[in-house]
C-alpha cells in the first residue's frame, strides 16, 4: 500500500489556503455531530450531505418514529376544534339558531298579556286591618323610623281604648 | 367481509375528515405522513429537525385546509405533497440565498408531481418519491468532476470512514476534508428543491 500523497493534488482545483483547510475540518466534524450546526453556511452544506444520505439510506425505524409523534402532535393541537361534537356542531347550527328563534318568538308571543291598571284602590280601607297590622321587624333601624312608630303604637292603643285622648 | 377499494376507502376517510371526524384525519395522516417526510420533505431539506418542523406546519395546515380539497381521483397524497413542497422552498428561501430565477424553476419543476394513484399504499408511494429522489440525486451528481463525486460517493453513500475515502483517493485525512468541502460546495448549486 502506498503512503497517502502529502502534497496537494492540482487535479482537485487550486491548493486550499488555511482558512479553508480550518474550514472543511469544522464541515468534517460537524458531519459527524447528530445535531445540525448553527453557522449558516456550514449548516447549509451538512444539509447537502444529509440530503444525500437520507436519499441513499432512508432509517424506516427513525422517520416512523418521527412521523408518528410529529401526527399526535398535529392531532393534539387541534383536537378540541376538530372534535366530532364540533362536526355535529358546525352541521346542526343553522337548527340550533332558528330554534332559539321559534323559543324567543313563542315566549314573546305566548306570554298573558299583562292587565291594564286600573284605578288606584280607594284609601277608605278598612281602618283596623291598617291599624292592627303588626310593626315589621327590622323597619325600626333609624332614628325615624322608631319615632314614627312610637306615635303609631300610641295612637293605636288610643284608638283601641275608645278614641278619646 | 366487505371488500372496499383502496381509493373508495379513502376517499370515504377524506369525506369523514372533511366533515370533522378526528379518527378519519389520523388515519389519512397514518397512511401519508411518513412517505411525506422521509422520501419527499427529507431529501429535500437534509436536516432532520427542520424536516420534522416542516411535516409539522404541513399536517397544520393541510388539517386547516381541509375543507377546500376536491376529489379528483388522484388521491389525498398529492394534494398533501404540494402543501409540503411549498412549505419547502419557503424554508429553503429563508435559509439560504437564492437568485429568483433559481426559486422560480424551483417552483415549476415542484409542480410537476410523480403520478400517484388514489389509495395506493405507502409503500408504492415511498417507492415512487424515492426515485425520483434519486434521479435528481443523480443528475446534480453528474455535474461534479470526478473526484468530487468519488468523495461523495465514498463518504455519504458508501458511508466509509474518512480514513478508508482518504485512502481511497490517495490524499491525507485532511486534504480529504477539502476535496469534501469542495465537493458538497459544487453539488450545493446543482441540487435545487426538486
Amino acid at each position: 500500500m502506498s503512503a497517502p500523497d502529502e502534497r496537494w493534488n492540482p487535479d482537485d482545483g487550486p491548493a486550499p489556503t488555511d482558512e479553508e483547510r480550518a474550514a472543511s475540518s469544522r464541515l468534517s466534524e460537524a458531519l459527524s455531530e447528530p445535531n445540525a450546526p448553527d453557522d449558516p453556511a456550514l449548516r447549509e452544506l451538512v444539509s447537502v450531505a444529509r440530503r444525500i444520505h437520507a436519499t441513499a439510506h432512508p432509517n424506516r425505524d427513525v422517520q416512523h418514529a418521527a412521523t408518528a409523534r410529529i401526527t399526535d402532535e398535529v392531532l393534539a393541537t387541534m383536537r378540541p376544534m376538530a372534535s366530532p361534537v364540533r362536526g355535529i356542531a358546525r352541521r346542526m347550527w343553522p337548527f340550533a339558531v332558528a330554534a332559539a328563534a321559534i323559543l324567543v318568538v313563542g315566549v314573546s308571543v305566548g306570554r298573558p298579556r299583562s292587565v291594564p291598571a286600573g284605578p288606584d284602590p280607594s284609601i277608605s280601607r278598612d281602618v283596623d286591618d291598617v291599624l292592627r297590622a303588626p310593626v315589621g321587624v327590622g323597619a325600626a333601624s333609624t332614628p325615624a323610623t322608631r319615632v314614627y312608630e312610637a306615635r303609631l303604637t300610641a295612637w293605636r292603643e288610643l284608638y283601641l281604648r275608645g278614641g278619646s285622648r | 367481509m366487505v371488500l372496499i377499494a383502496p381509493s373508495a376507502e379513502e376517499k370515504a376517510l377524506v369525506e369523514a375528515a372533511q366533515g370533522g371526524d378526528v379518527e378519519a384525519i389520523r388515519a389519512l395522516l397514518d397512511r401519508v405522513s411518513r412517505p411525506l417526510y422521509a422520501a419527499v420533505i427529507l431529501p429535500r431539506i437534509g436536516i432532520a429537525a427542520d424536516a420534522e418542523d416542516i411535516l409539522r406546519e404541513t399536517l397544520l395546515r393541510a388539517i386547516d385546509r381541509l375543507h377546500t380539497f376536491h376529489w379528483t381521483g388522484a388521491g389525498f397524497f398529492p394534494w398533501l405533497r404540494q402543501i409540503a413542497i411549498h412549505q419547502v422552498i419557503d424554508h429553503v428561501r429563508r435559509v439560504q440565498r437564492r437568485t429568483r430565477l433559481e426559486e422560480r424553476f424551483e417552483r415549476h419543476a415542484a409542480d410537476v408531481t410523480p403520478m400517484h394513484l388514489a389509495g395506493a399504499e405507502e409503500s408504492l408511494i415511498d417507492q415512487q418519491e424515492r426515485a425520483l429522489s434519486l434521479k435528481t440525486m443523480s443528475v446534480a451528481m453528474d455535474a461534479l468532476n470526478d473526484r468530487y463525486r468519488a468523495a461523495i460517493t465514498l463518504r455519504l453513500l458508501e458511508e466509509k470512514s474518512r480514513e478508508a475515502c482518504a485512502e481511497a483517493l490517495g490524499v491525507t485525512l485532511g486534504n480529504f476534508d477539502v476535496i469534501l468541502h469542495r465537493a458538497l460546495a459544487a453539488l450545493r448549486k446543482a441540487y435545487g428543491v426538486r
